[in-house]
């Protein structure tokens, strides 16, 4: 599309009308007239300002602006455009930039340790500011090279300072009292594990032990007589049984990505995320990206894959599979290394109309240890 | 406006119009301007002629085919 190059003339007359009527007679279109004092506007086109000065030689006429587009394009210059883009950089440093680290609290010597171990990490005057997980793993780091100082630490972003909050540990050294314990079992179970660090170990591999039964004693007998008490501590690990019940939904539904993907842009405020543009496919996944942050806005762009949901059905069988799997991740949520699942059994499985349950047997290495503490006038009594 | 009134017509099929507003007069597909001044202005349209006559008249755009003009207008006439 072609666009028109429209630019105001002025001319310096007393009688407007003819001027007016002589660019008539020349076929001259005037598409604004502005008439001010003795001089009059012309909005005329820029290919007919030369046929203007041609033709009417009584009158002389001068370029005064361009009109529309042509008037931006003229204002925009190469000086401006660098102007702008160099405000933008600057814009961007300013807000991502830190001017001072202020460390909270009455102790000046946490104060200034804490603001050297920042300054180790890159947190200084006029440095960049840290990302969130950044920021997290530089406390986490502080935290844990000074464990006996600091409690708990904070470090806030206020426009271009960093606020940084601590709480001191304090420690109170209290004499602990001499203690006597016995190792029991937490659980039922066959003994199949002990390892002692102190005590008299009353269990062997093998073992079926009941809940409650000392494993490890705080007494150490010899020749049927107690001759010293300690607090005893080790590890027993026992092979212990569990039921566990699983309900399967028989319909689901898997989605595949067709290939056709759209770009879209998001920005998080307070109130929460909000697309910029509206969502062109209809079943769709997005995968977002931080693109920059802006004082307490952060821009994110979204990849949105389209895909197809295909609605299935499990069997018997595949859906037992799955439940075995879930039914594994449920035990294996609760052990700890090194408890493992040894064995696993199927004690039952159904088909309804909308689901599949199942019924699953484990036998699992577990630790079994309980610390229980006993006084010696307690065990006394009980001999007499 | 042009491409606008030109479809108009174009649709309407009119040989001319004439729109007066409260402080404008818009004239379409005149033919000839035989007078302006501050207070009169004379058009040749295809058919007849028209006598326009009032107080401040400016001529605020100018084409081939169709005048806008600001003003008060007292009077119109025709003759053919």
């Amino acid at each position: 599309m072609k666009i028109n190059h429209y630019i105001y003339i002025k001319t310096h007359i007393r009688n407007k009308n003819r001027i007016l009527l002589k660019l008539y007679k020349a076929r001259i279109n005037v598409y604004d007239v502005i008439s001010q004092k003795d001089v009059l506007f012309l909005k005329v086109l820029e290919s007919d300002y030369k046929k203007i000065k041609k033709q009417i030689v009584t009158a002389k006429f001068y370029y005064v602006t361009d009109s529309g587009i042509f008037k931006i394009k003229k204002m925009i210059t190469p000086l401006k455009i660098f102007a702008v883009f160099l405000f933008l950089i600057l814009v961007y440093f300013l807000s991502h930039v830190i001017v001072a680290v202020d460390v909270i609290h009455s102790n000046k010597e946490i104060r200034e340790l804490v603001k050297k171990s920042l300054e180790s990490e890159g947190i200084h005057f006029l440095s960049f500011k840290k990302g969130y997980s950044e920021l997290q793993e530089i406390k986490e780091k502080i935290l844990n090279s000074y464990k006996d100082k600091l409690e708990w630490l904070e470090i806030e972003s206020e426009g271009m300072r960093y606020i940084v909050r601590i709480e001191e540990r304090i420690i109170n050294h209290y004499e602990e009292e001499e203690k006597f314990c016995h190792i029991v079992a937490s659980k039922s179970g066959i003994v199949s594990n002990v390892k002692s660090t102190k005590g008299e170990i009353l269990v062997h591999d093998g073992q079926y032990v009941s809940e409650g039964d000392v494993l490890i004693s705080g007494q150490v007998v010899y020749n049927e007589e107690v001759k010293n008490n300690v607090c005893a501590s080790g590890e027993v690990l026992a092979e212990v049984w569990y039921e566990t019940s699983v309900s399967l939904p028989i319909h689901y539904s898997t989605k595949t990505r067709t290939g056709k993907k759209r770009n879209n842009f998001a920005i998080e405020t307070d109130s929460g995320k909000h697309k910029i543009f509206k969502s062109r496919l209809k079943n769709y996944e997005t995968e977002e990206k931080v693109l920059f942050r802006f004082f307490d806005f952060t821009f994110y762009k979204y990849t949105e894959y389209e895909v197809n949901e295909k609605p299935e059905e499990y069997t018997l069988e595949s859906g037992v599979e799955k439940a075995l799997i879930l039914a594994d991740e449920k035990v294996n949520a609760k052990l700890k290394y090194p408890e493992i699942i040894k064995t696993r059994k199927v004690l039952k499985k159904s088909i309804n109309d909308s689901t599949i349950e199942v019924e699953v047997f484990y036998a699992v290495i577990e630790n079994i240890t309980k610390q229980v503490t006993f006084s010696i006038e307690e065990v006394e009594e009980e001999g007499s | 406006m042009h491409l606008y009134k030109t479809m108009k017509n174009f649709l309407l099929d009119f040989d001319y119009y004439i729109d007066i507003y409260e402080d404008k007069i818009h004239v379409f597909n005149y033919t000839d301007i035989v007078k302006l001044t501050d207070t009169e202005i004379t058009l040749t349209m295809p058919s007849f002629t028209l006598f326009l006559e009032g107080e401040h008249f400016v001529v605020k755009r100018l084409e081939k085919r169709e005048i806008l003009i600001h003003g008060i207008l007292d009077n119109v006439r025709f003759s053919r």
